[in-house]
């Protein structure tokens, strides 16, 4: 479904991400991997086109490297973004508004956030509440759903539990869970390598802009002393 | 050989480009704001049109006028600068920004090559001060003006005024109306109230309530303002039922004031001002303005147009000397009984050296048009300097 | 004597009006974009050439004129944004400043040499001001017309930005302006939105100045957009209701002290109305309605 082919990320003329290739297949959960600064998130914005880059992405057996940022969105990639930028100004049921912007079956989305309040009580408690008085895990709730509102193909995640309490944390990978059980493609950014290992059925690992490694988790975990310095995940 | 002709022909080349083709022409130096704040004063479209006139006739004394012209975009050292531009190109004479922050500068640098500030419009009283003495001005200062539109008030039977001051426009704004004033109390009449407003003032109804609260109502307002914002003051005094007659400065002489009319004939029947030549249809003003149409040459207005008398007066004074050594033309002028020049039949420089003795006109309108209520040289004017 | 006081108040209401009209697009425009649009007076000196041009064409009909001015305005106000500030939109704030006085420059000087230097009569709108008699108060229709069109106008804006989903984009880009990209909405289109909006308010208001004024010159819209950014500063930039109560408040000011200071003291009105407003600063610095910490909530 996406396949990033000899990607290269720059920021001026600094190149962050060295000619990187990975796929994702349809209904499938990949996880990028990798300590801070690796180039994961930048490896994201270059899915969304929001840096500069050279190489190709190909989503859905179209190349979209060279198109808008908001095109791509169109075309069904939906994020939920590193520290979770829901807009803190607008209520909650705003942000998920937002979020719809691209529906056209407008009853149809409306629809689906009473369903996400069904899921997220919360949410539908503090529905008029403006976005910015929710706490972190309900924030990053809010921004999984706003992302989910697009009904989008593929679903990026960047750091989903960055920041957040273990307890809250554990909520976030079960919605994820969930999510994959529903068959929704995802690729998850993630410093938490124990927890998305489990989640993902396929991994790359990022260092310094290059793939270091890939495979799905017990060929991960067989890499033993490199991984676990890399994302601190004990054998 | 070669060489040789290589060093010599260089100077011949110098010394041609030195001596430009215009050499035998009247140069007259006009650093001035044709953009910026005080564009609307620029006299240049009259100068062109006047200087063109003069040589389509041949000249004065076989010498044609050159204008150098240039934008000071309204800035003080824009002026300074281009006016150490001209000096250098040998001007007779510089009009610059009629306002005396630039004109005292620009003079002093003139002062050193001989060379008058001679302005087309300029009304300050600050210039006549004697800080400098290369300065000429084509018109009397505001305190004529003042005293033509009073004496005019005074024989329409004005007893009690309003007067509106500003300081935003200098002595301009804020003086001209206390003279007006004195003018009125010396011929009897009262000042009932002093009243502020300011630079550019859209609504006057503040000062309006004030007006009706006064104890008794006034005869006259007198103003020295810009338009369309006395125009404004027209119409909301019409509105609020004050049947007083707005007396204004030069400020006032400006086409979109007779537009004011356009609905009511009538608001303007009681609406004078003295300013700095008439024109009113059939003045000598609005023949040179058709004139300069006819040349393709279109004059908008009465700052403009006063930049004919300034090259008349030129013309007159190297016919005069037989030249154009700017301290002899600045004698000639300041020796002459009368110069005749355009928009009024003559001034002279002779009594004051430093401003023109002119007639001054009170405008007013008759069912929306301009006539000339008077036109004459004020008797009582006080004393301001 | 109360009816003195009362007709002042009128008075200072009206005042309050105008600049609380303009203070609003210069809100709109800064609440999402961090833009002080000086360029905004020249916006409102276009829908004033576009009157004098209507009226020298023979369009008689005021719905007509009214109607064009508005939508030079508007015009006027996204073809600004796409060719002057789109290229500036990431460039720091003061880039942002120095553009828009440049624009308003080159505008005022461009009316200056294609139109003229001075007032050109536009009395077409004459007809919306007549008086109107209270008892022993007098006011003008146009001050009941423009307070009410301001009134109005703030109620839209509130509708607007709470209710359409434009407007809710408009809030959220203030806010996060790559958020909004990335949900697939598309950015110039909220931008160019929020110009319009400042257009058509700048178009309001050129027809009441103009009905009042009676005349059009390049300066027209530079004068009044320097109140209604001191409105704005005061009220609190980028706040919507800040920007109409600044209006307000600068308005009775100034008549206030207009009414207040003795004529010897009339040079320095504008002192005393500084002074006021400079005390204000100091209880608030952000003005008085200052959004919340982050470039928050405009309603």
């Amino acid at each position: 479904m996406l396949i990033v082919n000899d990607l290269s990320v720059f920021y001026g003329k600094i190149k962050v991400v060295h000619n990187i290739n990975f796929t994702i297949e349809e209904g499938s959960c990949v996880a990028l991997l990798g300590p801070n600064g690796a180039g994961k998130t930048s490896t994201i914005s270059s899915i969304l086109g929001t840096v500069n880059s050279t190489g190709t992405v190909n989503f859905c057996n179209q190349d979209i490297s060279k198109i808008q940022t908001e095109d791509r969105i169109k075309l069904g990639i939906s994020i939920a973004p590193e520290g979770r930028r829901v807009f803190s100004n607008l209520s909650v049921f705003e942000n998920l508004y937002l979020g719809s912007a691209i529906r056209k079956d407008r009853a149809i989305a409306d629809n689906e956030i009473e369903n996400w309040f069904n899921i997220f009580p919360i949410l539908k408690e503090r529905k008029d509440q403006s976005a910015g008085t929710l706490s972190g895990g309900e924030q990053q709730m809010l921004t999984i759903a706003r992302a989910l509102m697009g009904n989008p193909k593929i679903l990026l995640l960047d750091e989903p539990s960055l920041g957040l309490a273990p307890m809250i944390t554990k909520q976030v990978f079960e919605l994820i869970e969930t999510l994959k059980t529903k068959g929704i493609t995802i690729l998850l950014v993630e410093q938490n390598a124990t927890e998305a290992l489990k989640l993902a059925d396929y991994s790359y690992i990022l260092n310094s802009g290059n793939i270091v490694a890939h495979g799905n988790r017990s060929e991960i975990l067989k890499k033993g002393d490199l991984m676990s310095s890399l994302t601190g995940v004990e054998n | 050989m070669k060489p040789f002709f290589k060093k010599i022909s260089i100077p011949i080349f110098a010394s041609f480009l030195a001596f430009p083709v215009y050499a035998d022409t009247i140069k007259v130096g006009f650093p001035v704001p044709l953009t910026g704040e005080y564009a609307p004063y620029a006299e240049i479209q009259g100068a062109k049109c006047m200087a063109e006139i003069i040589n389509n006739k041949g000249g004065v004394n076989g010498k044609k006028f050159e204008l150098l012209v240039q934008d000071t975009g309204t800035d003080t050292q824009t002026a300074i600068s281009l006016t150490e531009k001209f000096l250098d190109q040998g001007v007779v004479a510089i009009g610059t920004i009629p306002f005396s922050d630039t004109m005292i500068p620009v003079a002093q640098i003139a002062a050193g090559y001989g060379v008058t500030i001679l302005q087309a419009q300029s009304t300050q009283v600050e210039m006549h001060t004697g800080i400098v003495d290369n300065f000429i001005s084509n018109v009397s200062p505001d305190p004529f003006t003042a005293a033509a539109a009073a004496e005019y008030a005074l024989s329409e039977g004005v007893k009690n005024v309003v007067l509106l001051t500003s300081d935003d426009g200098g002595s301009w704004s804020a003086k001209t109306p206390l003279w007006f004033g004195e003018v009125i109390e010396n011929g009897g009449g009262k000042v009932l109230s002093k009243m502020n407003f300011s630079i550019p003032t859209s609504d006057w109804s503040p000062q309006i309530a004030e007006m009706k609260k006064l104890s008794s109502s006034p005869d006259a307002v007198y103003i020295s303002s810009i338009m369309p914002d006395v125009g404004v003051l027209v119409r909301q005094m019409k509105a609020a039922g004050i049947d007083a007659w707005v007396f204004g400065s030069d400020g006032l002489d400006d086409p979109s004031l007779d537009s004011v009319a356009d609905s009511d004939k009538s608001i303007l029947d009681k609406v004078a001002f003295g300013t700095l030549a008439p024109s009113q249809p059939g003045s000598a003003m609005q023949e040179f303005q058709a004139e300069c149409k006819a040349l393709g040459m279109p004059v908008d207005g009465m700052f403009p147009a006063l930049g004919a008398d300034v090259i008349m007066a030129l013309a007159y004074a190297v016919e005069k000397t037989g030249g154009t050594d700017p301290v002899a033309i600045r004698e000639a002028l300041r020796s002459a009984d009368s110069i005749p020049v355009r928009t009024v039949e003559s001034v002279s420089f002779k009594n004051n050296k430093s401003h023109a003795e002119r007639t001054v006109p009170v405008i007013g309108f008759k069912n929306g048009v301009r006539v000339l209520l008077s036109n004459a040289i004020p008797r009582f004017v006080p004393n301001w300097k | 004597m109360i009816d003195y006081v009362v007709q002042q108040s009128l008075n200072a209401l009206s005042f309050g009006a105008e600049y609380a009209l303009i203070a609003l697009g210069l809100a709109i425009v800064f609440s999402i974009m961090g833009l002080v649009n000086f360029a905004h007076g020249e916006v409102i000196a276009i829908g004033g050439y576009c009157m004098m041009v209507m009226a020298a064409i023979a369009f008689r009909n005021p719905i007509v004129i009214i109607i064009g001015a508005i939508f030079a305005s508007v015009i006027m106000a996204v073809f600004l944004e796409r060719i002057a500030f789109r290229p500036v939109r990431y460039a720091d704030a003061t880039t942002g400043l120095l553009t828009a006085f440049g624009v308003s420059l080159i505008l005022q000087n461009l009316f200056l040499l294609l139109v003229s230097p001075r007032p050109i009569a536009v009395t077409s709108m004459y007809f919306l001001d007549w008086p109107i008699k209270l008892g022993s108060i007098r006011i003008s229709s146009l001050q009941i017309f423009e307070t009410v069109a301001t009134l109005l106008a703030i109620l839209f804006l509130v509708l607007f930005l709470k209710r359409s989903f434009l407007g809710i984009a408009m809030r959220a880009a203030s806010l996060d302006f790559e958020m909004v990209r990335l949900m697939g909405i598309r950015a110039n289109r909220v931008i160019a939105t929020a110009f319009a909006i400042s257009g058509l308010l700048a178009g309001i208001a050129a027809i009441f100045i103009i009905a009042r004024r009676g005349a059009v010159d390049p300066t027209l819209g530079f004068n009044p957009v320097l109140k209604a950014f001191v409105a704005c500063v005061v009220g609190g930039f980028g706040s919507l209701t800040g920007a109409v109560l600044g209006g307000f408040l600068l308005g009775a000011l100034e008549v206030g002290m207009l009414v207040i200071l003795p004529q010897s003291y009339g040079g320095m009105k504008d002192a005393f109305v500084f002074a006021v407003i400079a005390i204000i600063l100091v209880w608030r610095p952000e003005g008085i309605l200052s959004p919340q910490k982050e470039k928050g909530d405009k309603i």
